[in-house]
């Protein structure tokens, strides 16, 4: 049986990606997920939160972000629309640390890498008046 | 060991002993609570001495790379005057996420905190 897709209207509050991450992560169970997918899942949905909050909000309270995830042909695609600023990151350079130069770590920018690494697609569709942020993990 | 003072909910318990200190902490740590925690662990490295940070994360299931980038911002501190960060009782979700950053070399990494303060 199809899952229904999981709707949430969410604010750009740090305290509601928990919330937010728990449901997702509930949904891809309930749809069949492996525990791991399901943990990758709700890391990226942590992220992107995050970093909607941190660079699209520039850190600013009860603006409005809704989520969606939905499980089609066997694939959990989860969508994230902001009103932020608007502003791809630059997906390509994101990049993780090297181990063998520790010094030239820098505290953040870990979250954008790890979702590439994590997912089967990560796009942003930039918006007239904001951003959507389209990821897609593949069930195995 | 004396007793650090700590503002963060995560933090069980806080001491120093000597260029030691050790953080218990518990619960998952994301966006909305690792600013705290960050102020805490800063606050005692501010205070200098400190050559080894030992971080107990036996009741923490789950971190998120805010959480990861305190942790690297503390090392980057301590790696100035030669000190460390060891990461003890990492649960699985932990371990993993370090993994997936490629940070889990940089750390040390000890399966309990009595490794660690013999490390």
């Amino acid at each position: 049986m199809t899952q229904p897709a999981l709707n949430l209207n969410l604010t750009s509050d740090p305290a509601e990606i928990a919330g937010a991450r728990h449901a997702v992560e509930r949904f891809a169970a309930d749809s069949g997920f492996h525990a791991d997918a399901v943990a990758d899942l709700g890391l990226c949905v942590n992220e992107a939160l995050a970093n909607i909050i941190r660079h699209a909000y520039q850190g600013a309270r009860g603006r409005p972000i809704e989520l969606r995830a939905e499980v089609t042909e066997g694939d959990a695609i989860i969508t994230l629309r902001d009103w932020g600023n608007g502003r791809v990151p630059d997906v390509c350079d994101a990049s993780l640390p090297d181990p063998a130069q520790p010094a030239t770590f820098r505290p953040g920018g870990l979250g954008l890498p790890c979702m590439k690494k994590l997912l089967d697609s990560l796009s942003f569709e930039p918006q007239p008046d904001g951003m959507r942020l389209r990821m897609t993990k593949i069930k195995r | 060991m004396p007793d650090v003072s700590t503002q963060s909910k995560h933090v069980i318990d806080a001491r120093q002993d000597g260029d030691t200190a050790v953080f218990r902490l518990k619960d998952e740590i994301d966006l909305h609570s690792s600013p705290d925690l960050r102020t805490d662990i800063l606050a005692v490295l501010q205070k200098g001495k400190i050559k080894k940070l030992v971080l107990n994360l036996a009741e923490v299931p789950y971190v998120d790379s805010s959480a990861i980038a305190v942790m690297v911002e503390a090392l980057q501190k301590l790696r100035k005057t030669g000190g460390k960060v060891c990461l003890t009782n990492l649960s699985g979700r932990v371990k993993g996420l370090l993994e997936i950053a490629r940070l889990d070399q940089i750390f040390t990494v000890k399966a309990t905190e009595a490794e660690a303060l013999a490390a």
